[in-house]
């Protein structure tokens, strides 16, 4: 009785250590391809957002106008901002950045609209960026801070953007998305 | 009694392992979180940094000088509440904090958040007469 019962106890106990072992490594492992995506995202996102910032700060310069239209959807997103800018031959361009849907993704009990992020020039797709952006935002702000909807009246502009993390099983996962933001100075708005 | 210590040791060294990993990825967590809350601070410093560059005149400016302003950084429904604490300082041609009055100010703004006990972000700027 003596021997089943000690090597009972063994098998439980090696049990134990086993499973601590598995669950802790199953973790490590989870956690690394975590950081791993919202690494990703994050570097997406801020490619993304570098290109914007350069050229945004172009708007205006060396044409006649600047920022031609902006739309918003009920949501305050911008579905559509055309601007002028000169391309790297001197030539008037007009750059129309829009939004698309794509997928929708559910995490935990929401269900998020996911958008894409195009780019033409004079009506000519060119470049775009990230397909997982649940938001984005630019939003045209006069010398006080108050927003408005005038061209003519803007002087700073407001960058927004929201880029979900669409991998793996999100009822597991606690990091979902990556915010970013900026408000930006171009020299010929107002001008 | 051998096997029942060394059994007790094994279970005690597997808890540990798996104490420690939850503390790094707790960790890791932390500093994606911190970085959030960054990149958010640093886009409402931005602003208020532009906006009083493009609204007060350079004498002015030492009227923001300890002023503390509460702003958000907000995407759709979501807003993140900031405190941006202003300072402003004469510098000297070196850039170093200057006693006595030279032509050129140093605005500072730091960007604070209830549930971090140091400042997130800071940016300073020249503005000279």
């Amino acid at each position: 009785m003596q021997v089943i019962l000690d090597h009972l106890s063994a098998v439980i106990i090696s049990s134990a250590v086993l499973l601590l072992i598995l669950s802790t490594q199953f973790n490590a492992q989870r956690a690394t391809t975590e950081q791993t995506i919202a690494s990703i995202a994050k570097k997406s996102t801020l490619e993304m957002v570098d290109y914007l910032e350069d050229e945004l700060l172009l708007i205006g310069d060396g044409t006649e106008d600047t920022i031609q239209s902006a739309s918003t959807n009920s949501d305050g997103m911008t579905t559509a901002f055309s601007f002028w800018r000169q391309d790297d031959s001197g030539t008037d361009m007009l750059v129309s950045y829009t939004l698309t849907e794509q997928d929708s993704v559910q995490f935990k009990d929401d269900w998020v609209q996911l958008y894409q992020f195009n780019r033409s020039e004079n009506g000519v797709a060119s470049g775009g960026g990230s397909s997982t952006l649940s938001h984005f935002e630019i939003t045209m702000l006069t010398e006080t801070g108050a927003v408005t909807t005038t061209p003519a009246n803007a002087r700073l502009l407001r960058l927004r953007a929201v880029t979900v993390y669409p991998y793996g099983d999100p009822d597991d996962s606690y990091l979902h998305r990556t915010f970013w933001g900026i408000t930006l100075r171009p020299m010929n708005l107002g001008v | 009694m051998p096997q029942s210590l060394m059994a007790f040791l094994a279970m005690l060294i597997a808890s540990l392992a798996a104490f420690n990993q939850m503390n790094s990825r707790i960790g890791s967590f932390d500093n994606v979180i911190r970085s959030e809350y960054e990149l958010m601070a640093n886009a409402v410093v931005l602003e208020q940094m532009e906006l009083l560059d493009l609204g007060t005149d350079y004498e002015d400016l030492e009227n923001w000088d300890g002023d503390e302003l509460d702003r958000s950084f907000t995407v759709g429904d979501m807003s993140i509440a900031f405190t941006l604490i202003v300072e402003v300082q004469f510098v000297d041609e070196d850039g170093q904090p200057s006693e006595v009055e030279t032509n050129q100010k140093e605005v500072t703004i730091r960007a604070t958040q209830e549930k971090f006990l140091v400042p997130l972000v800071q940016h300073s700027r020249l503005f000279s007469d």
